[in-house]
């Protein structure tokens, strides 16, 4: 009696308990993988800021014609930096600068489709290529934001793979600055290529550092859910007091732009807290054309978007519990009815002198066909997914292991048992 | 049948038809967590600069599946829409869907003030009062707290800009819609990577469901059979043979319907209607017992003997 | 006076698995006079002894000829002959056939069920077969002649015209196949009519007719083996 005569009639059920075992690999696979980016979405952009109030900075100034006026001094001008600086350095604890903008970036020679145009997607019209004044040359307005370091870090950003922008690098006197392009921008630019911008009709030097990761985001004027896939990522320097003599009209507007920011609050503080940080940056700086607006929507926001990344990812455990609870119970029963018709030969072939480890091989043989038909069926189908992680492929194959080495004992078990024992009524 | 056998068939019976309700359940529940999050919005959805670009005369007489929404005021939260056909359920918490045939109904979030009348709530716009058949938010307090939905769409203006949730996408719009839209959803499956997880758990969850339901009615033939076969020989008809074989069957599978659905009706709560949540548990039923009646009827009589 | 069953012409032929087509019987005729108490059907190993007990029981109804049972044509469906079964025929099957997730009792009470007072009647048909105060035993108890009286009790326990027998001392030994003739002999005295096949001659013996299954047909056999 050999694998093949022990395996005669049971073919069917062997191929059912192999697929029924493959499915349950493949949907445990799935929800490693996906609970893994469930985890990463929760902490990208969402841990920190689970604790804090959000309240809204701008400037007062909304006559364009006394905007401009107030633009021609220099001494004005760093009085806004100064503000800015107060606030970014000197603030207390608790109390946090977040500064962004998504002003659109003009780009020469855009590489990139229309997705990466300012407004697409949006309520705002899309302007296609235009000559731009400044460069000379076709430009494309791209999405774009720029942010301090303190956003940064706050919303967990980070570069792909660990290539990250050098924040002690941003110098925008040396006429090149390091940028982050979103994951959508994979295989349009690489890393090392150079953009050529209008930044504030200044022309400039950008150099591609890096890439975020797919799916980073942040909160940006009331929307919890800001993706930066499209955008270009262009870091402030830290401080630029004593730049725009260099730049008036370049800093000018740039000085003014940085203010646009949340500032963020821990909620133990008291209330008082973000007027007082205010209060001592413009009696320090000089500047105090400032407004605050609160955001009462960020917290319900962000509460319900977490909620919902948890009850997806509660509901997809439940589901796979579920399935495999199924998976198992089918499995079990294919194996019984195949393993009853089985052992009726295996005693019959004993009983004519059939030694026990010839039985035993067969036996193995058949628990190996199982299983490592199981882990190639199971390799086949995550091939074809579009999610690949070697780290949950790697679990799975090791329970196939797990599996395939406690049927084997399973079975070597029931063999001692049928050699031993013969049922009631038979001679 | 002994105790063993009988207990081991309806867990099976329970086993499979858990496992229908609850992908469907699960089916539900998600996509109303997405579209909670995508501000009703589907991944799918594209937004149309006018609603002018679209052929009205052509929308009417074409069947398509989703809505069509237009915002009242400006703030993203006071909408218009159509409803067409039956498309994907909205994330409510309490009362029912809106129909494609509903005119004058609104679905409205948790803390949208109503006037009551009569025992029954209504919003007012524009004069016109709209009787509220729902709320809106998986849960009350949701981001869609602040909500309204309104369905009458002479409000909706022809030059306003429409976001169209359809079956099919953009491609789907008769008129220009293909030309002129840009997409606008997909933002909470951004956050929850759910658009390839799902149609895999789903599918193979029901094929197993399927599988796993029709070998369970085998195995319980296996176990009518001895005493299905020996009334037989005992001289009773065969349909008599069967009715007294499956029968108890059918007990037992509605027994375990009746466990099964009233669960399932708990966790999708207003989501899902009734009737849907009892096809979800009771096809793994029914498909188990007609099995079981097929087999066992086979096994019996099938072959010339 | 009516005989108890005619067959007339019963031609049956069965296709095996290789195509071929393999003929059980040609033009069989057999008669039962209602007189007759018992019947010894005689063969070798795959002649059809079985298949012709299945045609009588009406669980065969795949075959060309006539079956006349009390003066009936029996029609060749399944349904009908099962009324037929039900009412007139005990079946002793070669496996005995007993359920063994139920008791000795209550796979008896599968006969009785349709009977006036079926308890009592099964009480009545353990006794007969000597098995009183067994009814609560399960049948993976017993041994091979207990679990034959309890086949038999609940061929009997309808009170058939007519009991049809297959290999009924086949796995038994000699003093429990004496004791299983007893039986008969005392249940041929109550009035049913037997139809044994077998292989034994001590059987055969006991019938006070035989006939062997021989080239399709049956043949008398006039002297005992």
């Amino acid at each position: 009696m050999n694998a093949r005569s022990l395996l005669r009639g049971t073919y069917g059920r062997l191929v059912a308990k192999i697929l029924v075992l493959a499915f349950l690999m493949t949907s445990l696979y799935n929800v490693v993988t996906f609970s893994q980016s469930t985890r990463d979405a929760v902490s990208q952009s969402f841990d920190d800021s689970a604790k804090v109030d959000m309240y809204g900075l701008t400037d007062r100034m909304t006559d364009p014609t006394m905007f401009e006026r107030y633009r021609e001094s220099v001494t004005n001008i760093e009085k806004v930096t100064r503000f800015y600086d107060a606030l970014e350095q000197d603030a207390p604890d608790g109390v946090q600068l977040l500064s962004a903008f998504d002003q659109a970036m003009p780009v020469a020679d855009f590489a990139g489709g229309k997705t990466f145009a300012y407004g697409y997607g949006t309520q705002e019209s899309v302007q296609g290529p235009y000559e731009d004044p400044i460069l000379g040359t076709q430009v494309v307005d791209v999405k774009s934001m720029q942010l301090s370091k303190a956003t940064f870090d706050f919303y967990n950003l980070a570069g792909q793979d660990g290539v990250d922008l050098d924040w002690g690098a941003v110098d925008y006197d040396s006429g090149t600055i390091p940028v982050l392009l979103g994951a959508g921008y994979d295989g349009v630019y690489a890393v090392g290529d150079r953009l050529t911008v209008d930044y504030y009709f200044k022309p400039t030097q950008m150099r591609v550092a890096g890439f975020l990761p797919p799916h980073a985001s942040m909160f940006y004027q009331g929307d919890i859910n800001f993706f930066l896939d499209d955008h270009l990522v262009v870091p402030y320097p830290e401080s630029i007091t004593g730049a725009p003599e260099s730049d008036r009209a370049f800093y000018g507007i740039l000085a003014f732009a940085m203010l646009n920011a949340d500032i963020a609050v821990d909620q133990d503080q008291p209330d008082s807290a973000v007027f007082t940080a205010l209060q001592s940056a413009a009696t320090t700086s000089g500047f105090d054309q400032y407004a605050l607006l609160s955001v009462p929507s960020y917290l319900t926001q962000f509460a319900s978007v977490r909620a919902l990344v948890h009850d997806n990812f509660a509901l997809v455990m439940t589901v796979e519990l579920l399935i495999a609870a199924a998976s198992l119970v089918m499995s079990a029963i294919l194996t019984s009815s195949a393993s009853r018709r089985r052992e009726r030969r295996i005693r019959i072939a004993w009983e004519l002198g059939q030694s026990r480890s010839d039985l035993g091989r067969a036996v193995l043989t058949i628990v190996a066909l199982e299983y490592v038909g199981l882990a190639v069926v199971f390799l086949a189908i995550t091939h074809m997914l579009p999610n690949h992680d070697s780290a949950a492929r790697t679990l799975c194959l090791v329970l196939i292991a797990l599996l395939g080495a406690a049927s084997l004992q399973r079975r070597r078990t029931q063999l001692r048992h049928t050699v031993r024992h013969r049922p009631r009524n038979e001679p | 049948m002994n105790r063993r056998k009988l207990l081991l068939s309806v867990v099976l019976l329970a086993l499979f038809s858990a496992l229908g309700a609850g992908i469907d359940a699960y089916a539900t529940i998600r996509s109303a967590v997405a579209l909670e999050g995508g501000d009703l919005h589907s991944a799918t959805a594209v937004r149309l600069d006018s609603l002018g670009v679209l052929d009205q005369a052509e929308l009417d007489r074409t069947p398509l599946t989703g809505r069509l929404f237009q915002d009242l005021d400006g703030s993203g939260h006071f909408r218009v829409v159509r409803t067409l056909g039956r498309p994907e359920p909205l994330p409510i918490h309490d009362g029912r869907q809106m129909r494609a045939t509903d005119e004058g109904v609104a679905l409205i979030g948790h803390q949208v003030a109503t006037r009551s009348d009569d025992g029954r709530h209504y919003i007012d716009y524009e004069g016109q009062a709209f009787l509220v058949i729902g709320r809106l938010g998986v849960r009350a307090d949701s981001g869609l707290a602040h909500d309204v939905l309104l369905q009458d769409w002479d409000l909706a203006s022809v030059d306003g800009a429409v976001v169209a949730d359809v079956e099919g996408g953009a491609q789907a719009l008769p008129g220009r819609g293909a030309d002129m839209a840009e997409p606008v959803g997909g933002r909470t499956d951004q956050r929850t990577n759910i658009d390839y997880v799902s149609p895999i758990v789903i599918t193979c969850g029901w094929a197993l469901t399927l599988v796993g339901s029709s070998a369970s009615g085998v195995l319980v033939a296996g176990f009518l059979r001895p005493v299905a076969a020996l009334r037989y020989r005992l001289g009773n008809r065969r349909a008599h043979v069967l009715l007294r074989s499956i029968l108890p069957l059918a007990l037992f599978a509605g027994g375990v319907f009746v466990t099964v659905w009233g669960v399932a009706l708990a966790s999708s709560g207003a989501l899902r209607s009734a009737p849907e949540s009892a096809a979800a548990a009771g096809v793994p039923l029914v498909l188990s017992v007609v099995v079981s009646a097929g087999a066992l009827s086979v096994s019996l009589w099938g072959r010339s003997r | 006076m009516t005989d108890l069953l005619t067959l007339h012409s019963l031609t049956k032929s069965v296709r095996e698995p290789d195509g071929s087509v393999r003929q059980i019987f040609d033009s069989l005729d057999f008669v039962m006079g209602s007189e007759e108490r018992s019947v010894a059907l005689l063969g070798r190993s795959g002649s059809g002894k079985t298949t012709l007990l299945r045609v009588l029981a009406g669980l065969d109804a795949r075959y060309d000829g006539e079956y006349v049972f009390q003066g009936v044509v029996l029609p060749k469906r399944l349904d009908p002959l099962a009324d037929h079964r039900r009412t007139h025929i005990g079946l002793v099957a070669q496996s005995y056939d007993l359920l063994d997730d139920f008791t000795v009792e209550r796979n008896v009470l599968f006969g009785a069920r349709g009977l006036e007072h079926p308890e009592r009647r099964t009480r009545e048909a353990l006794a007969v077969v000597g098995l009183e105060g067994m009814g609560k035993k399960p049948v993976t108890k017993l041994s091979g002649g207990e679990a034959q009286r309890v086949a038999i009790a609940r061929a009997i326990v309808k009170r058939p015209t007519l009991l049809l027998a297959d290999e009924p001392t086949g796995a038994l030994d000699e003093d429990t196949e004496g004791d299983i003739l007893a039986l008969f002999d005392s249940l041929q005295e109550a009035g049913t009519s037997f139809i044994i096949a077998t292989h034994s001659p001590r059987v055969a013996a006991a019938c006070h007719r035989r006939v062997t299954v021989k080239d399709h047909r049956l043949l008398e056999l006039e002297d005992a083996p």
